[in-house]
């Protein structure tokens, strides 16, 4: 049994401080105002919580709002120094890795469903989103499409001609019931895009680049593939789950955008490869069917390839050795050329009216 | 001008130790992937709580990180559909442009209201002195509405009206705090605040004024031929400039007054505050932090540059030769220094504004008439979880 030692009582119910003296035996702590015992506390129950830097400071139970006081420097208190902290009051070594782990199991699942599920479910739900629903979604898309490409479609009547004759003729052999719009616009890069709800851009600088009818066949075959699978939809899709999945993981932590942004170009990259082999494939078959052969869209292709500088790993378009080995061989029954010397080069022309 | 007694307040928590906590729990932040913050934040404020002390009487914080976390993930659970849903009506309205960007920022700003309502809230009914605690009623949606009238407002009177708001918003706010049986109210009035920092305000709009006129006058110069170029960049620099000092000096002073403004109107029952806070309160730990700043990024600055030439020869044989890898090597050891450099920024501004304002504050503050507090007797309900936090933390609501 230990001699009183001066505290003060707080017993939860009425903001006012009790000087008191406490003693500690085997099994509880004895609280003694004015010499009568006005509390005991259960030693199996008591925990110690935050107190001011000097201070030591004792609640009576998890639950309840009593606490007792001390002095750190008085005589007598190590022995009340050496009841445990609250539970959830420790931050200890071992706590802290029981938080790394389940952080990195919870990161880790999120990451494994961004790369596997979400590409699955972003498969299933373009499936379910109605066709006016993905129009208005490319209308979207159209707008910032203009915004870095600018908005000038090419309108020489008679490359615009040209350019009907050509869609129809392949939208038609891809199977397509109603050919998708195909539009020029003035700009000195070289590249293609389908929008989500059917609407295709060719870049005046692939038309520049090409030096064929067939070529040009095979990249606007190669779009309405896109079309009709309905990609731009799904890569939509895939691109906000996972952006909102990866968003989840880091919550607040600044400076994670730089990471969120490679992460995303990254899992992109890898899942719309498979999008553009299938919409290779349509192009294929489209050309064969018409009696032409693949080969010149490769040969496009390789010329691009050879001048672009992001490493393979990051570009959403295939490595072009693979690619051109995958289009495949020229027809068994080659057909005459899809436009006339004439209109291939109105199409040529298409960007030149004022 | 001896008045009732006041108990001064003391700050008795060391720098080192607050640091060190910080530090540890920012590096655990990475391996955490994030998820970490709510540790951190609960241990610090811990530790901020303990050691904010009235005499020698300390402050208790009884809030939990796996609380705030599970918050965190109701608040997740709640506004996902929310963001969904604005995300598609986004898209709808996307045809009438104008009003679908106004309509999301208008939705975001009263989101962001009702978030710091609740995270005050939460932090009130988690704080408990002499075993007491405190509690808030009150609705964060009513708080919100207020709060966005009364932008308007102060938008249309060009800021004059922002006394008065801020006046507004406090009322409601004590009216709805309490400590035990102690009912909270907020005394001070906007005159008393338009009276401490109207010269300021006028201040930074005459130099703003100034500066526009300024540059006016000697870009005109320039075209009539009188001030060449040169002399132009002198003139638009030394402006920028100057507007830029005053503008932030005027900002710490106002910032400093309404500080005091603001303790001096608390009361809970028949207790006040009464508050000798300065602007080097303020001054000291910004200036710290401007220093802390330039040396960690001159740091990582070093460093990067140390890995990036280390990895990929000097500037010349990178710019010679670009190689896939290397490429990405640059790439990411940019995004990872980024990302280096932010947390060691999060650090600084946390021991420096965080913790050094704080314990300012703590310091040039005296408690009057602290005998009233044994009025109170222990009630309030315990309604009120985690996801008031939770709320604040998924739409980074601020506050320590």
């Amino acid at each position: 049994m230990q001699a009183g030692l001066a505290a003060t009582f707080l017993d939860g119910e009425v903001a006012r401080r009790r000087p008191v003296e406490i003693s500690l035996n085997e099994d509880a702590i004895t609280i003694a105002e004015n010499g009568g015992t006005v509390a005991l506390w259960p030693l199996a129950s008591v925990r110690r919580v935050d107190g001011p830097d000097d201070m030591l400071r004792l609640t009576e139970s998890e639950t309840s709002p009593a606490r007792l006081e001390l002095s750190l420097h008085a005589a007598g208190a190590e022995a009340f120094a050496r009841i445990p902290y609250l539970a959830d009051r420790v931050t200890g070594a071992r706590a802290a890795l029981k938080i790394v782990a389940w952080s990195a199991a919870a990161g880790l699942s999120l990451i494994l469903s961004a790369i596997y599920l979400v590409p699955v479910i972003a498969d299933r739900a373009t499936a379910l989103v109605p066709l006016r629903v993905e129009q208005r979604l490319g209308q979207v898309v159209d707008a910032q499409v203009k915004q870095v490409f600018g908005d000038k479609a090419c309108s020489d009547p008679a490359g615009h001609a040209a350019l009907d004759a050509l869609s129809q003729k392949l939208a038609a052999a891809g199977g397509l019931a109603t050919a998708p719009e195909v539009i020029v616009l003035r700009s000195p890069v070289p590249n293609a895009m389908a929008l989500p709800g059917g609407r295709i851009y060719i870049l005046n600088g692939l038309l520049g680049r090409a030096q064929g009818a067939d070529e040009i066949a095979g990249v606007i075959a190669h779009e309405m593939g896109h079309v009709a699978h309905r990609d731009g939809l799904r890569g939509l899709l895939r691109a906000g789950g996972t952006s909102f999945l990866i968003g989840l993981l880091f919550g607040d932590v600044t400076g994670a955008g730089a990471a969120i942004t490679v992460a995303q170009v990254a899992i992109n990259g890898v899942s719309s490869r498979e999008a553009e082999r299938s919409a290779d494939r349509f192009a294929s078959d489209a050309l064969l069917a018409l009696g032409r052969s693949p080969k010149p869209m490769g040969l496009l292709l390789s010329r691009l390839d050879r001048d672009a500088i992001t490493p393979a790993f990051l570009r959403s378009h295939p490595v072009s050795k693979e690619r051109l080995e995958a289009l495949g061989d020229g027809p068994a029954n080659p057909k005459g050329p899809l436009l006339t010397d004439e209109q291939w080069q109105a199409l040529k022309r298409i960007c030149d009216a004022s | 001008m001896a008045g009732p007694p006041a108990t001064p307040m003391s700050f008795s928590g060391r720098a080192g130790e607050f640091f060190g906590m910080l530090v540890r729990g920012t590096l655990l932040l990475i391996p955490t992937f994030g998820f970490y913050r709510f540790w951190l934040v609960t241990r610090l404020r811990r530790h901020l709580w303990a050691n904010t002390r009235i005499g020698d009487e300390g402050f208790e914080y009884l809030g939990t990180a796996k609380e705030i976390l599970i918050g965190f993930l109701m608040a997740l659970a709640i506004l996902t559909p929310v963001y969904l849903a604005y995300f598609l009506v986004g898209l709808y309205l996307e045809e009438q442009k104008a009003f679908a960007s106004l309509a999301l920022v208008a939705f975001l700003w009263a989101l962001g209201h009702f978030a710091v309502y609740r995270g005050r809230r939460y932090r009130v009914k988690r704080t408990a002195f002499r075993g007491v605690r405190f509690w808030m009623d009150g609705s964060g949606l009513a708080y919100a509405g207020r709060a966005i009238l009364w932008d308007v407002f102060t938008v249309l009177t060009l800021f004059i009206a922002f006394p008065w708001r801020m006046a507004a918003l406090e009322r409601y706010k004590m009216r709805h705090s309490h400590f035990g049986s102690l009912d909270g109210r907020f005394t001070a009035t906007g005159m008393d605040l338009f009276r401490h920092i109207w010269p300021f305000g006028l201040l930074i709009v005459g130099v703003l004024i100034g500066a526009g006129l300024l540059n006016g006058w000697a870009s005109s110069a320039v075209l009539e031929g009188k001030v060449d170029t040169g002399g132009f960049m002198v003139v638009s620099s030394v402006s920028t400039a100057l507007v830029w000092l005053s503008g932030v000096a005027c900002m710490v002073v106002i910032y400093t007054r309404m500080l005091r403004w603001w303790l001096s109107g608390l009361r809970l029952g028949e207790v006040s505050i009464r508050s000798d806070f300065r602007v080097g309160g303020v001054l000291r730990p910004s200036l710290w932090l401007f220093v802390g700043v330039l040396v960690w990024s001159a740091i990582v600055v070093a460093l990067g540059a140390g890995i990036v030439f280390g990895v990929g020869g000097s500037i010349e044989s990178l710019m010679a030769a670009p190689t896939a890898t290397k490429a990405v090597a640059v790439f990411a050891a940019v995004a990872l220094l980024y990302l280096v450099w932010m947390l060691g920024f999060g650090v600084l501004a946390r021991q420096f504004l965080a913790r050094g304002i704080w314990a300012n504050v703590v310091r040039t503050s005296a408690v009057v008439n602290i005998a009233a507090f044994e009025m109170a007797v222990a009630a309030g309900s315990e309604r009120g979880n985690g996801l008031d936090q939770g709320f604040a933390d998924l739409l980074d609501a601020g506050g320590i």
